[in-house]
């Protein structure tokens, strides 16, 4: 990943996105870059998420329907 | 004896101890999060999955009573040991503890709010979290506020002893809230950016906290979805579980496999201490020097307690992986340098114990030791005799005379200054301290095992 240009751009959307008054509610600071970076890739790990899901779905069918043991997804 | 010195920033509550009981004080502000922690059946599955560890609810008066809801017994964890005490395989099953106690959570409405690798504990072989008052409800699914924590506790120095050198863990040591991960990027390798959760949770990460670095971000109700942080777990497990090290190429890794001993002359040695320890039967034993943990299980068979050290890190990862495999209960391998013990850390030097405070053990097992200490590392016998008293009560030792291949080859490089290292000389030293219950000859060496005890120190020298 060719972190210089691609972080930048994420890093400018997301603090286009941030702009809604704030309250702590941790005992630790967990730190607004921290913060930050959730939010900037929180779309593209769900989405990751969510193939990975459904792929783990398909490939459990696929092997039932081979009359192998299913396997659930990972989480 | 009142709240314990490493427990003091969570207002949530405090760990306090009372005539040699170790409780756990929750406080009001913290009652509606306890409560639900209870009710919502969390409790009830991390503490069955061996996550969490159990407790029981107790009348015992609270120590601070302004602010007490409740009080806890948690379940007796044998021995606290810390993540730079840790081989790799340890920190990383540590760290999939935390992220699989995460996941639980949040399908019960609940989340981790703080990721520390210090509140991970090895009991019974395997980790567990000791702190019941990490929890928090979280209605709405929002950032996790430890990310930076685990972060810095176990992705970055994972990272680092996996893809750069299984040294950098003792960075641990320096850094007690986790490894600053501006650091951690500039000391991976480049090509750890090109593994997308290395460039995102660390590289990335790092950039971000410098650019965010103090300045007041609008922040709050910034909703994170639930997909979106069942990826982020999904992908910092798949990171830590992707992160290998293979014990090789160090120090001791394959000592066990060189001839110090014939095979006959080592179950000789194996029954001789077994015998020993048979005499004393030790309820807790501290194995200095334990390579791999072949004595170390001898003591934990006869039901003692084993905290099994060594220097060498792989040679502690192999014994971990035995113990993983094995399903062993009783012994917990550990890393550790006798020549620079693990020191009092954090504020006022007591959030983190010094190993002798964390003693004494009842018998110290020092087999083919003492040579590394007098000899490569110049610790005068005196010195030797000094350490171990304050270890333990009993003490099991093995002398290795200079004529023996093992302490010829140490010298054989360097002058010989230690007139004193002698049979003479060691049973001399080790009288200031000790009483001398059994000595044994091992047959086809010149190498000889002692049993002593120590005297009580109001008795006079002889």
């Amino acid at each position: 990943m060719r972190s210089g240009s691609k972080s930048k751009l994420l890093l400018l959307l997301a603090s286009l996105a941030l702009l809604t008054p704030t309250n702590a509610w941790a005992y630790l600071d967990p730190g607004t870059g921290s913060y930050v970076l959730q939010l900037i890739v929180a779309g593209l790990l769900g989405a990751l998420f969510t193939v990975k899901t459904f792929w783990a779905r398909i490939v459990a069918v696929f092997r039932r329907s081979n009359g192998r043991r299913p396997t659930g997804p990972g989480e | 004896m009142g709240q314990l010195p490493a427990s003091f920033r969570d207002p949530s509550g405090f760990v306090f101890a009372r005539d040699g009981v170790v409780y756990r004080q929750v406080n009001q502000v913290y009652r509606a999060d306890y409560d639900h922690l209870m009710s919502c059946g969390l409790y009830a599955d991390l503490a069955e999955a061996g996550l969490l560890v159990a407790h029981r609810e107790t009348d015992v008066a609270p120590e601070d009573p302004a602010v007490a809801y409740k009080v806890l017994v948690p379940q007796r964890v044998p021995f606290i040991s810390y993540p730079y005490e840790w081989c790799f395989s340890q920190l990383r099953d540590a760290a999939l503890a935390t992220l699989a106690i995460q996941r639980m959570a949040l399908d019960r409405g609940m989340s981790l709010k703080d990721a520390s690798a210090y509140n991970i504990q090895f009991a019974r072989g395997r980790p567990v979290l000791l702190d019941t008052l990490s929890f928090e409800r979280a209605p709405q699914a929002r950032p996790w506020v430890a990310y930076r924590q685990f972060c810095t506790h176990f992705l970055a120095p994972l990272a680092l002893m996996s893809r750069r050198d299984v040294r950098l863990g003792q960075l641990l040591r320096v850094h007690i809230d986790g490894i600053p991960l501006d650091l951690a990027a500039r000391l991976l390798p480049w090509r750890t950016r090109l593994s997308f959760a290395l460039a995102t949770h660390v590289h990335l990460h790092a950039r971000s906290q410098q650019r965010y670095a103090g300045k007041p971000v609008r922040l709050a109700g910034r909703a994170m979805s639930r997909t979106a942080l069942l990826g982020l777990l999904d992908n910092l497990r798949g990171a830590v579980a992707g992160l290998r090290w293979q014990p090789a190429g160090t120090e001791w890794g394959d000592y066990s496999k060189e001839e110090s001993y014939a095979p006959a002359a080592l179950q000789q040695k194996q029954r001789v201490v077994e015998d020993m320890l048979a005499r004393v039967r030790p309820a807790t034993v501290w194995d200095l020097g334990a390579n791999t943990g072949a004595f170390s299980r001898i003591a934990a068979r006869q039901g003692a307690e084993v905290i099994s050290f060594d220097v060498d890190p792989a040679a502690v990862e192999k014994n971990y992986r035995e113990v993983v495999r094995q399903k062993e209960t009783q012994v917990l391998p550990l890393v550790l340098d006798l020549a620079n013990p693990s020191p009092g850390l954090g504020w006022h030097h007591r959030e983190r114990t010094a190993l002798l405070e964390r003693g004494p053990a009842d018998l110290v097992l020092a087999l083919a030791l003492l040579h590394h200490l007098a000899i490569s590392n110049n610790v005068p016998l005196e010195r030797v005799t000094e350490f171990m008293a304050d270890a333990g009560r009993w003490l099991i030792m093995e002398f290795v005379p200079k004529d023996d291949p093992q302490v010829q080859r140490l010298l054989a490089t360097r002058a010989d200054v230690f007139p004193g290292y002698t049979r003479d000389g060691f049973e001399r030293a080790f009288a200031r301290r000790y009483d001398l219950r059994e000595a044994v000859a091992l047959p086809g060496s010149t190498r000889r095992l002692y049993l002593m005890e120590r005297r009580p120190p109001e008795a006079p020298c002889a």
